[in-house]
């Protein structure tokens, strides 16, 4: 039986958000941790940071298409991959 | 950039997080209030100063998202639609921006700002009036696509609610998107008052929907911002610290509060907005 439900699809989506904004935190601590003894690598650790932060609403709308996918509910995933797409042309401008 | 000493880094630090509390109670991003404080008080370029804002709306969208599609709180479905074309609209404007003198535009906004927040008020305060807080809409056996319920501390129970007026929504949605290119804004603006006067949302959930929204627009514009160079590593580093811890505790806020107290804080927020909207425009 298929468990994908709607606490399941709740919980994929948190788990990405989460993943980007720690992952974007640890990168920013490691920033300041390069920065207070003065290495110029910390400004990769920021930079990093911003872009990883960045790339996180990509990232949950891709888990939101996926997950109506799953679910059979072939209008919200168009519409996830729609928004997905706009993003897409967003970057490339 | 200001130089980051303990003092500087501690202001920073609680400014994001004053920032990130309101911004996760009410749904909004809270550029309108940041953009100015980093230009007046710090002296920080205006486009490096909306590239520092949008960051931290990405990064509180994302954190306050994160807790509040897991507690049911945010309409996904819903959110992805009104995404859809708030999405279109803020492509859309990008590309057209230079075509509408900005000025119009935010005389335009500033107007439509004040009879919404005077709406927002009275269905607060007619709410607010009685006794008892909001209790459930109950739902036939077949709900609507859009139609959601979410645990209610403040009525100790769940709330049930339909989603009425989509249509409508997603074209507000688009007009959201639009302000987002020209202004600069995350949108969360105009979309907590379209989901709670025209699609019949608890403000709760509008808050909740609308800050899971507002992180791609943000995100969208901010790429571009990044791109140029005008994102203030460091500067973005501290504030986002400051915002996510901001937001943490204003989930908890969104969680406890009454809707319609929620409701005419937004709606003080929003005649704030416009007064300084149009102080610009004029």
């Amino acid at each position: 039986m298929d468990k994908f439900n709607d606490k399941y699809f709740g919980r994929l989506v948190q788990r990405t958000l989460l993943s980007g904004v720690f992952l974007c935190l640890l990168l920013f601590f490691l920033g300041f941790a390069f920065n207070g003894v003065k290495k110029p690598v910390a400004e990769w650790f920021f930079g990093a940071g911003v872009l990883v932060l960045l790339l996180t609403p990509a990232a949950r709308v891709l888990m939101l298409a996926y997950g109506f996918y799953r679910m059979r509910e072939a209008f919200m995933s168009v519409s996830a991959f729609a928004v997905l797409a706009m993003l897409l042309i967003a970057f490339i401008l | 950039m200001p130089e980051l000493t303990l003092i500087n880094f501690s202001a920073l630090v609680a400014f994001g997080f004053g920032i990130g509390l309101i911004g996760s109670v009410l749904g909004i991003g809270g550029g309108i209030f940041m953009v100015p404080f980093l230009v007046l008080a710090l002296g920080i370029p205006i486009h490096q100063a909306i590239a520092v804002s949008l960051v931290a709306i990405v990064a509180a969208s994302s954190a306050v998202a994160s807790v509040n599609v897991e507690r049911g709180l945010a309409n996904m479905r819903l959110g992805i639609v009104f995404e859809t074309t708030m999405a279109l609209g803020s492509v859309l404007s990008a590309l057209a921006a230079g075509l509408m003198p900005e000025r119009v535009v935010r005389l335009m906004f500033a107007l439509a700002l004040f009879p919404v927040s005077s709406m927002m008020f009275m269905k607060g305060w007619r709410a607010f009036r009685v006794a008892k807080p909001a209790t459930n809409v109950d739902l036939p056996a077949e709900a609507g696509r859009f139609d959601a319920s979410f645990f209610d501390p403040a009525i100790k129970g769940e709330r049930a609610y339909r989603v009425k007026n989509v249509l409508p929504g997603s074209l507000f949605s688009f007009f959201s998107g639009c302000l987002s290119g020209l202004l600069g804004l995350g949108g969360g603006i105009v979309q907590v008052p379209v989901m709670t006067l025209m699609c019949g949302v608890p403000m709760k959930a509008a808050a909740a929907t609308s800050n899971f929204m507002i992180g791609v627009s943000a995100a969208a514009s901010a790429f571009v911002y990044f791109k140029m160079g005008y994102v203030v590593k460091e500067l973005a580093a501290v504030i986002v610290i400051g915002v996510l811890l901001g937001s943490f505790l204003g989930i908890y806020a969104l969680y406890r509060a009454r809707s319609e107290k929620i409701q005419m804080v937004f709606s003080a927020v929003t005649l704030l907005v416009a007064a300084k909207m149009l102080m610009n425009a004029m």
